[in-house]
């Protein structure tokens, strides 16, 4: 016993495959759209191309450079003609400030894209093959882990003294993939686990296409933002290093050997501290925020909002 | 404690529990303000069960978290929630706190992280008597801990007091839930789809468990579920949500035997069921939920209904009641404009109504049993064997035994055939699938395909052999690659082989159109699709290559009843058309039974029965299919009352450590039953897997074969 | 338990012991003390030269040199500086200064960390979280010399302002201090303060993000609902059940922490003045020392390494899924 419609089904047709709703916004729109409400991350955003564009422009219309002395101004305070002041030798802070500026901001860019593409390369291949290699990897790691890098590159800092600060970043970059490795590592794990990398493999296509082809995409929203905050972690070890001397050498600058030389006459003579330490902390600052920013936007489509979203639906 | 009657009779008249109106709840979201529930009325009375219906997205866990005020902050509700005479909405969290788990407690879906990792389930149990009550004293609160976990069914409770949750199975850690909440003895529990993570062997047991709590505690039941079964057999009244309302509600007798919404009807009619006559037709419901942001006015369910008309695209039908002597409590009440057309007549089932309704095709035929000789066998797997080390530990990781995952199963595989492999979880039909899908040699044991034994054949061999078996996952979401065009995707077999990319193209459109989707989809991405397109999308990826064998990894258990019936629909027509062989490997013995020629039933690595479906099915002889069978509910309340119920006892053995002799004996009720020297004869001889009927082997002892559906 | 401990304890000798070979070599490929010698107006003659090369064993080849100078370490024996002074006696008293700066400084950043943490994550989205956020940006993208730098320039208003000299910018101890032991205990914590503060500081903004996290990871547990729902209060379900398991993955960066703090030892130890285990590596760099660059090595790998196990000990101590 059962119900039965009144009048002929027939005469309503079942409509069949209905068209399906609108096509949801697109992953890289939504993240666009995440990144643009986090207003932290916008602003830090903006500031970094701001100071790109300072730093690589002062030239054009700055009359004084980091090496020329203003023989009537020793020490002078910032004023019209000198917007940072000058130090003891004369040389003009705004200039140099700015010139120190463009050399943090170059090894951080590079730093960052080397160490992440070393460390996208080495930590997906001992996730995805796992065995033997995989442990000498993962050995490496911990070993360049335990020895400082500060240490490695003090040490080495006085053999490269004189050549080119390409160098230099080649050392930086060295020391600073091991992590951003192990994240990529464990996120190959799991990955490898899922469904459609074990279906690639079945299919028979080879490791390093399923690598490729299927994983490194997966990861490439992480290692942007990855890339990002390791391009903050560059300038500050650039700085530190510099700061101690093993890094960049006079008579070019950059904002750790100035923040060095102003640290003595902090309370003396403060615009020669303060006026290298705010930019470096502004600029460390704003990649940083742009970088967790871009991090919190994909993890929110991935991780945490979407089980927020999924729990709401039911 | 209160000593109330159990399923004492609850009168018309008798004031409710719980009253819930007019409740809506929303939640902003990227897209807009999302509506969770709008509008929901429903009333639970004590010691009265209520099951709450649909499918993901209808709203139900939404409306039991916002009974018991646990919602997430930024969710607005608005509406009345009524327990007996307090009104729940607006209560400050200090009030609330003095209700939950006092006057409601919640049981929720996944028990493996229901409890907090770090303390003993005892303290936990313990926590939840003292809660209330801090009269208890420390050492009184544990020795209650005690008796409520023995209760539920814990063996050894003093000493599992002491066992943290993750030494727990997930059907003991639900037990455990269900302890702690009824712990302080309250009037109502929620229990959120209880029983979903679990296998049907444990569900059952879960299900007695929660029926013992309602004896003991006298608590109106709201039971939450996608699972027509589950509610048919322990529900007493049963409330169908479709798009966040109630669409129909009333006694579940008359519901299942007479729906009056067309969405319950094709949810009825979409389900396979373990009691169908031979092999019919499952009702698909076309089309997806509709989004809940900006719903149309109109009958949200008017656009996948086979029967709309005009009037159901102007204004939303509320419930209504479907005779004029319905009692406002009793009553059955469906939201449909239509309600007064739908009659009854006495001679069709509500199935083949369903198939009426909503047209459903004819079912494909099943490969004919008796040329099965005659016909080559595409896989023939013998003494298969895969072993793992067992490693323990997160941080001090080492080896401490080997997992039996698989353990020397024979079967085959004939052209055009479909063997299903059942088993429930841990019982190594996933590890033997992947054994066989590797193309490797195995630890032991031959796996032939096609006639090729895969340990001796070389690179080019193996090649061939990849193209001619292919897979689809279970999980629709995951195993389609999210970054890649949906064309991509089932084309990278294709530009694996070499296919060139004009010829590559032209297949993608027909597979396309083979799975039912349309070719412009192409180059949209796996995120646009549902569950159930997406699963087409394996589909047809598996298909590119014209294989002779797919593999299918549980294909339907991660989608919605009313998408499954559309995908086990395609796959049996393709099987016909195609003249595929199928490995269907499934924990649901329904959607076995719907889909196999044959069948396998595997238990801790071992396969225990054999033999064609229908003898399998109708005379099961190992004990083990039999409590399987047992357990599968059948969305049917009066067969389901009706039903001889094996439930077993135990836990299942760890893989690691499998008993010796026969592997099913420590929770066996043949064994149980046994002479001393008829027990020695299961714990010393493992049972070879004997003929007993034609094309049909079940290693046993002691069989008895048994007529269950 | 013991075994998988000993077995972990000897992986991590034999990753110290190759790390301080490879600086061992490293620093006695490229320094050149000799080189500095003979720079020296007047130079100094050529028998000097032979015996300081003589002394520092630098006629021999580098693995030979580094056995040497391993052998030596269990007598206490870690060589001779460039100066010709012995190494060992002065190890003991730097280490202590050392670790009694970055304990005192861990301790309190951890501290900080999560109380900071927590409260972000459970006021999300409103004023303290923004604030604390914002404030540990601001701290993490300051290297320790501008913190440095901003505390003595801080401390010494202070003292202006107040007329005293409480806060001392620079030195572990006044030098030729003497009193009794309780003056000296509260000279000493004068001078401990700032550069306690220099290292807690980042510390706790750079760890209160991740306590952060994993708080919030926690708050949405399905664990915490079946908590809720006994009848508990937000508060205390908060604490017991959500702090506890979110200071399980906590515990192991904490840990962690105090190894990576010494790695960045020498930067505050130099700004301060402290004549601890990272000045000395400075030093060491300056003198072209390899023996004393090395020991300063063994000496921050030996304290990584102990960290990484006190981590391990930590996470299965506050685990028991992964206890034995």
């Amino acid at each position: 016993m059962t119900l039965i419609i009144a009048d002929d089904p027939a005469a309503h047709p079942p409509t069949g495959r209905r068209p399906e709703p609108p096509a949801p916004v697109g992953r890289g729109r939504l993240v666009l759209r995440r990144l643009l409400r986090n207003k932290l991350a916008v602003s830090g955003a903006v500031v970094v191309v701001l100071l790109y564009l300072l730093a690589f422009s002062y030239s054009w219309y700055w009359p004084w450079n980091y090496t020329m002395s203003d023989s009537n101004a020793y020490l002078s305070p910032p004023t019209g003609t000198h917007w940072f002041g000058t130090d003891k030798d004369g040389i003009d802070m705004y200039a140099q400030v700015l010139r120190g500026l463009q050399k943090s901001l170059t090894i951080g860019l590079l730093v960052g894209v080397i160490s992440t593409s070393l460390a996208a390369i080495v930590g997906s291949v001992a996730g995805y093959f796992r065995g033997i290699g995989d442990r000498v990897l993962m050995w490496l790691v911990d070993l360049l882990l335990i020895l400082p890098n500060f240490l490695i590159l003090s040490v080495l800092s006085p053999s490269f003294r004189g050549r080119s600060w390409l160098i230099f970043v080649a050392l930086i970059a060295a020391f600073s993939w091991m992590i951003t490795a192990r994240i990529v590592r464990g996120m190959t794990m799991s990955l490898r686990e899922r469904e459609f990398v074990t279906a690639a493999r079945l299919m028979g296509v080879p490791a390093w296409k399923v690598i490729g082809r299927h994983i490194l995409p997966q990861l490439s929203s992480l290692l942007i933002a990855d890339a990002t905050v390791n391009v903050a972690v560059a300038i500050l070890t650039e700085a530190s290093l510099s700061y101690f001397g093993f890094g960049i050498q006079l008579p070019d600058v950059s904002l750790g050997t100035l923040i060095a030389g102003g640290t003595g006459s902090a309370v003396t003579f403060p615009w020669l501290f303060f006026i290298p330490a705010g930019f470096l902390v502004l600029t460390v600052l704003a990649i940083n925020l742009l970088g967790d920013g871009l991090r919190d936007a994909l993890d929110a489509n991935s991780g945490r909002a979407h089980r927020h979203r999924r729990k709401n639906a039911r | 404690m209160s000593a109330q009657p159990a399923g004492r009779p609850a009168t018309t008249d008798e004031k409710p529990l719980l009253s819930i109106s007019d409740l809506r709840v929303s939640f902003p979201s990227e897209d807009g303000e999302v509506a969770a529930v709008r509008g929901l009325d429903l009333t639970v009375r004590a010691g009265e069960v209520v099951g709450v219906v649909g499918e993901s997205g209808s709203g139900k866990s939404v409306s039991s978290l916002a009974t018991i005020g646990l919602l997430p902050g930024q969710a607005r509700v608005s509406g009345s929630i009524r327990l007996r005479d307090r009104e729940l909405i607006g209560l400050s969290d200090k009030e609330m706190s003095r209700i939950r788990g006092r006057r409601i407690a919640m049981v929720f879906q996944d028990p493996m992280s229901a409890l907090t990792p770090v303390y003993k389930v005892g303290d936990q149990v313990a926590e939840a008597v003292r809660a209330h009550d801090r009269t208890i004293g420390r050492a009184a609160a544990a020795k209650r801990a005690v008796e409520l976990l023995d209760l539920v069914g814990i063996p050894r409770a003093a000493d599992a007091t002491q066992a943290f949750p993750h030494e727990f199975s997930g059907g003991m850690r639900q037990r455990v839930v269900i302890a702690i909440a009824i712990a302080a003895d309250p009037d109502l529990i929620l229990a959120d789809e209880p029983t979903t993570a679990l296998d049907v062997t444990v569900q059952a047991q879960v299900l007695d468990v929660l029926a013992t709590a309602r004896e003991v505690t006298g608590a109106g039941i709201l039971l939450i579920t996608h699972d027509l079964g589950v509610v048919a057999g322990f529900a007493d009244r049963l409330v169908v949500m479709y798009a966040g309302k109630a669409v129909e509600t009333g006694p579940v007798d008359r519901v299942y035997r007479a729906p009056r919404m067309p969405y319950t009807l094709g949810l009825l009619g979409s389900v396979p069921r373990l009691d169908d006559e031979g092999r019919r037709p499952l009702v698909p419901i076309a089309g997806r939920p509709p989004s809940l942001v900006d719903l149309p006015p109109g009958c949200p369910f008017a656009p996948r209904c086979p029967v709309v008309v005009d009037a159901c695209h102007q204004a939303e039908p509320e419930l209504v009641a479907v005779s004029e002597v319905e009692s406002r409590t009793d009553g059955q009440f469906a939201a449909c404009v239509r309600v007064a057309e739908l009659s009854a007549r006495a001679e069709d089932s509500v199935v083949s109504t369903a198939v009426k309704v909503f047209q459903a095709g004819e079912p494909a035929a099943p490969a004919p049993a008796a040329d099965r000789p005659r016909r080559a066998p595409v896989l023939e797997v013998s003494g298969l064997v895969k072993h793992f080390p067992v490693t323990k530990g997160a941080v001090f990781r080492r080896t401490i035994g080997t997992v039996h995952a698989v353990d020397g199963i024979d079967f085959d595989i004939a052209e055009q055939e479909t063997l299903g492999l059942v088993g429930e979880s841990g019982c190594g039909k996933t590890t033997a699938l992947m054994q066989i899908l590797e193309l490797a040699t195995p630890q032991a044991g031959s796996v032939r395909l096609f006639g090729e034994d895969v340990a001796t054949a070389d690179r080019a061999t193996r090649n061939r052999l990849r193209r001619d078996i292919q897979v689809v996952f279970q999980d629709p979401i995951a195993s389609l690659d999210p970054r890649m065009p949906i064309g991509d995707i089932i084309a990278e077999p294709l530009r694996l082989h070499k296919i060139p990319a004009t010829r590559a193209r032209e297949r993608v459109a027909e597979l396309l159109d083979l799975v039912g989707l349309s070719p412009e989809h192409a180059v949209r991405y796996p995120g646009e699709f549902s569950g159930g397109q997406r699963q087409r999308v394996s589909i047809a990826r598996a298909l590119a290559l014209e294989p002779k064998l797919v593999v299918l990894d549980e294909p339907v258990s991660a989608l919605d009843v009313s998408v499954q019936a559309g995908v086990l629909n395609l796959l049996a027509e393709l099987r016909t058309r195609l003249g595929l062989s199928f490995l269907f490997v499934s924990h649901d013995l329904s959607v076995i039974r719907h889909v196999a020629d044959r069948i396998a039933v595997m238990y801790l690595g071992q396969i225990v029965e054999l033999g064609a479906a229908e003898s399998v099915l109708a005379t099961a002889t190992h004990p083990y299919t039999q409590a399987l069978l047992s357990a599968v509910p059948i969305p049917d309340p009066v067969a389901e009352r009706r039903r001889e119920r094996i439930v077993l006892t135990g836990e299942r053995p760890s893989p690691a450590d499998p008993p010796s002799g026969c592997r099913f004996r420590t929770r066996c009720f043949v064994h149980s039953q046994l002479s001393e020297k008829d027990k020695r004869k299961c714990v010393e001889v493992a049972p070879p897997l004997l003929e007993r009927g034609a094309d049909h082997q079940a290693a046993c002892h002691f069989p008895r074969a048994r007529r269950l559906i | 338990m013991p075994r998988f401990l000993l077995r972990r304890a000897i992986n991590y000798v034999v990753l110290c012991l190759i790390a301080v070979f490879l600086t061992f070599t490293l620093a006695s490929l490229t320094f050149d003390p000799i080189g500095v010698l003979r720079h020296r107006q007047p130079p100094p003659p050529a028998a000097t030269l032979a015996d300081k090369i003589d002394q520092l064993h630098l006629d021999q080849p580098i693995p030979q040199r580094f056995l040497t100078w391993l052998a030596g370490i269990p007598h206490g024996n870690f060589g001779v500086s460039v100066a010709g002074d012995p190494i060992g006696p002065d190890v003991l008293p730097r280490a202590m200064i050392s670790l009694r700066l970055f304990l005192a400084g861990t301790i309190i950043g951890v501290l900080l960390a999560v109380i900071v943490g927590v409260a972000g994550a459970v006021r999300q989205y409103r004023f303290t979280d923004y604030a604390t956020a914002i404030g540990s940006y601001i701290l993490i993208a300051a290297p320790v010399f501008v913190i440095g730098g901003l505390l003595k320039y801080g401390a010494v208003q202070v003292n202006l302002a107040t007329g005293s000299d409480f806060l001392q910018t620079d030195l572990e101890v006044t030098p030729g201090f003497s009193g009794g032991l309780g003056a000296e205990l509260v000279d000493r914590f004068r001078h401990l303060i700032l550069p306690t503060l220099a290292i807690a500081l980042p510390m706790a903004a750079q760890y209160s993000r991740y306590q952060r996290n994993a708080m919030l990871d926690v708050l949405g547990a399905d664990f915490l609902r079946t908590a809720r729902a006994k009848g508990l209060r937000r508060g205390k379900v908060l604490v017991r059940h959500g702090l506890r398991t979110a200071l399980i993955p906590m515990s192991t960066l904490f840990a962690w922490a105090f190894g990576t703090m010494l790695v960045g030892g020498p930067f505050t130890e130099h700004i301060f003045d402290w004549h601890g285990m990272g000045a000395w590596l400075i030093d060491g760099i300056d003198t072209q020392d390899a023996n004393v660059t090395t020991t300063v090595t063994l000496f921050v790998a030996g304290c990584v390494l102990a960290s990484g196990l006190l981590a391990d000990l930590a996470y299965a101590a506050l685990d028991p899924r992964v206890r034995i």
